[in-house]
């Protein structure tokens, strides 16, 4: 390459990591302004003009969240609806992926646009609806009367993407492992699902996250706050008169950290789970 | 070990697609069978009939004394190595090979040493550790035969096991999987579109058209006495040639007539129309008697020897002759092309074999 086509190269790059570095910019001064509130005292956060790094750096904001708040009991009860809510859904979109991307059933094709059509409802749309459902079985103020709507809303992505993804899976390895003696079952568990591991853990990471910002469920299925989830705990900070900010932005921040924790760990699988099948290997 | 039988074995799909027709076949006990055909022919679908993958429309299949239409593949103590080697890409090549056992429940002590020894007979010991992907194509072959292997099944069934080996290797495996079925004695059904290997590895070939049985005989019997043009035209490389003749007795013997030569021959055939089969290397350049006119059009060199393609000097029709390679002809050289009468082979209007014995030539025109 010449040193002017070099030179081109990389003002071009320059050009290209200005923009993303703005673009990354955008995207997260309001966590960044959430999270260094937290350090702030109360009078700091709403103080003209704003400051970006605390004064006064303080972590009293954690103490008094953590003597005065729920949020163990939060973040626990986050957990139980979140891992729950994933256990069913993945329970009913293995099955019905699988089932789909195998076989050739009369109604199919009618079924997964059926599954789709959920998605296009608002959950808030439906929230009378389900309430009625909720009470007659039973369910209000119980884990499930979250677990099982969330389940319902997270469905048809999941099935759709596990779907495509096991479609990706040669049928020549399922019949090998039948005539090496494997149950449906056993083709399913010892061959499908491991070789499917990106789909999956994308699966559970889109469910877990869907179902850990629920606000609207807990809201209206709950009433008993030693259930409360994060989103409720912080919906909960809000007063008729008055509202804690600096609590509230400091529940946040912790109800993010497993967020994140999450995400490092399984980020390169959830982006081969989400782009499988997108181009031709 | 065991036999495989299948009697007027059918395969339907859609209630409209007959993929397999009325198919009798007996394979003996420690056998090596090949089937042979083009694609869509029929032979996958056969040989997963056997594994089970595939139900049966029509007819019994049996291995052994038992009739398995409606046993499960893994209930059948078969082993099937497939084209595409199906080995699973997330265990290791001992994983791979002990699968199967360790799905039966043989105890770890017993499984251990029957991998060992496949890897041994397969020279893939080393490789017991590795993945799938760290192999290249010939090992991935030798551990889906030894996946085969280590489970001493009655039957093995191999669906175009070599079709994604290259040339060389190729050669080779086909040498290996005969020593290694020689050595066990399995029976086993081995399918692929590559005649070559059917000749040169089988006990017997099933050639199959259309999903019909064409003929099932020992390769050199299918060479040399072909039941029909097509077994004529598929078994042999180049492919036999053909020539549409008119065929009338008269009082010195038969006329051969067609629009690119006309000769006669001392033979009793009845008059008619048939087809005149000769291989391209049964014709011999031949100008004092021989009685095909040609005119060279390409010559193609393969060491060995000379693929000679021609056109008729009448008739404009394709030849090809198969010739020593010391004889090399220019383009558009003038050749006349002869053949024993012993190598003529002569098919019917609905292209069934018509026997040729002891012709002699009479003339030549």
């Amino acid at each position: 390459m010449t040193m002017a086509g070099h030179g081109r190269t990389s003002l071009r790059r320059v050009r290209i990591y200005g923009v993303l570095i703005a673009l990354l910019g955008i995207m997260m001064f309001p966590f960044y302004a959430m999270f260094s509130s937290t350090f702030k005292p109360e009078s700091e956060i709403f103080s003209a003009p704003a400051t970006l790094v605390p004064s006064d750096p303080s972590v009293g904001a954690y103490l008094d969240v953590w003597t005065q708040t729920d949020v163990v009991l939060w973040v626990a009860n986050s957990f139980v609806i979140s891992l729950g809510t994933v256990v069913l859904t993945l329970l009913l979109a293995i099955p019905a992926a699988y089932s789909c991307a195998r076989n050739d059933f009369v109604g199919k094709r009618t079924f997964l646009l059926a599954v789709l059509v959920v998605q296009m409802f608002a959950p808030v749309v439906l929230i009378v609806g389900l309430f009625d459902v909720i009470t007659q079985f039973g369910l209000f103020n119980t884990y499930l009367a979250v677990i099982i709507p969330a389940a319902a809303f997270t469905l048809p992505f999941n099935i759709w993407m596990l779907y495509g993804y096991f479609k990706t899976v040669p049928v020549a390895l399922e019949e090998s492992a039948r005539i090496d003696g494997a149950s449906q079952l056993q083709v399913l568990t010892k061959i499908v699902l491991p070789l499917t591991k990106p789909a999956l853990v994308a699966s559970i990471t889109y469910t877990f996250l869907y179902a850990w910002n629920r606000l609207l469920f807990v809201l209206t299925f709950l009433t008993d706050s030693g259930k409360y989830n994060i989103p409720r705990g912080v919906f909960s900070m809000v007063g008729a008169l008055q509202t804690d900010w600096r609590m509230m932005l400091t529940v946040s921040v912790i109800g993010i950290i497993p967020l994140l924790i999450l995400f490092a760990f399984l980020e390169q699988y959830i982006v081969a789970g989400m782009t499988a099948g997108a181009v031709k290997e | 070990m065991s036999k495989v039988s299948l009697s007027n074995v059918s395969k339907v799909y859609d209630d409209t697609i007959l993929a397999v027709e009325e198919v009798d076949l007996t394979v003996e006990d420690g056998e090596f069978v090949v089937v042979v055909g083009p694609s869509g022919c029929g032979k996958s679908t056969t040989l997963r009939m056997v594994a089970g993958l595939e139900t049966v429309s029509a007819g019994e299949i049996s291995i052994g004394d038992t009739v398995v239409n409606d046993v499960r593949p893994q209930d059948r103590n078969i082993a099937m190595v497939f084209q595409s080697y199906a080995l699973y890409p997330h265990m290791t090549v001992r994983e791979n090979m002990s699968f199967g056992l360790r799905l039966a429940g043989e105890p770890a002590a017993e499984i251990e040493p029957r991998v060992e020894d496949a890897a041994e007979m397969l020279e893939i010991s080393e490789l017991l550790d590795d993945l799938p992907k760290q192999l290249s194509g010939g090992q991935q072959q030798r551990v889906a035969l030894g996946r085969a292997i280590v489970r001493d099944p009655e039957v093995f069934l191999m669906d175009e096991p070599l079709s994604n080996l290259d040339a060389k290797l190729r050669t080779q495996m086909r040498t290996e999987i005969q020593r290694i079925q020689e050595n066990l004695g399995v029976t086993t059904v081995y399918v692929t579109h590559d005649q070559t290997e059917a000749m040169t590895m089988a006990d017997r070939i099933v050639i199959l058209n259309d999903g019909k049985l064409q003929q099932v005989d020992p390769p050199e019997r299918c060479y040399d006495e072909p039941n029909n043009k097509f077994v004529a035209g598929f078994i042999g490389s180049p492919s036999m040639n053909f020539f549409e003749v008119t065929v009338t007795e008269t009082n010195s013997g038969a006329t051969f007539e067609s629009p690119s030569f006309e000769f006669t021959l001392d033979v009793d055939i009845p008059s008619g129309e048939y087809t005149l089969g000769v291989r391209p290397e049964d014709l011999t350049p031949d100008r004092e008697s021989g009685y095909i006119d040609t005119v060279v059009d390409v010559v193609e060199p393969v060491g060995s020897d000379n693929f000679l393609y021609l056109k008729t000097a009448r008739g404009s029709s394709d030849v090809v002759a198969r010739v020593e390679s010391e004889y090399r002809p220019e383009v558009r050289d003038e050749i006349t092309l002869g053949f024993e009468t012993d190598d003529m082979h002569l098919f019917d209007t609905d292209g069934a074999r018509v026997p040729v014995n002891e012709l002699q030539i009479t003339d030549s025109a």
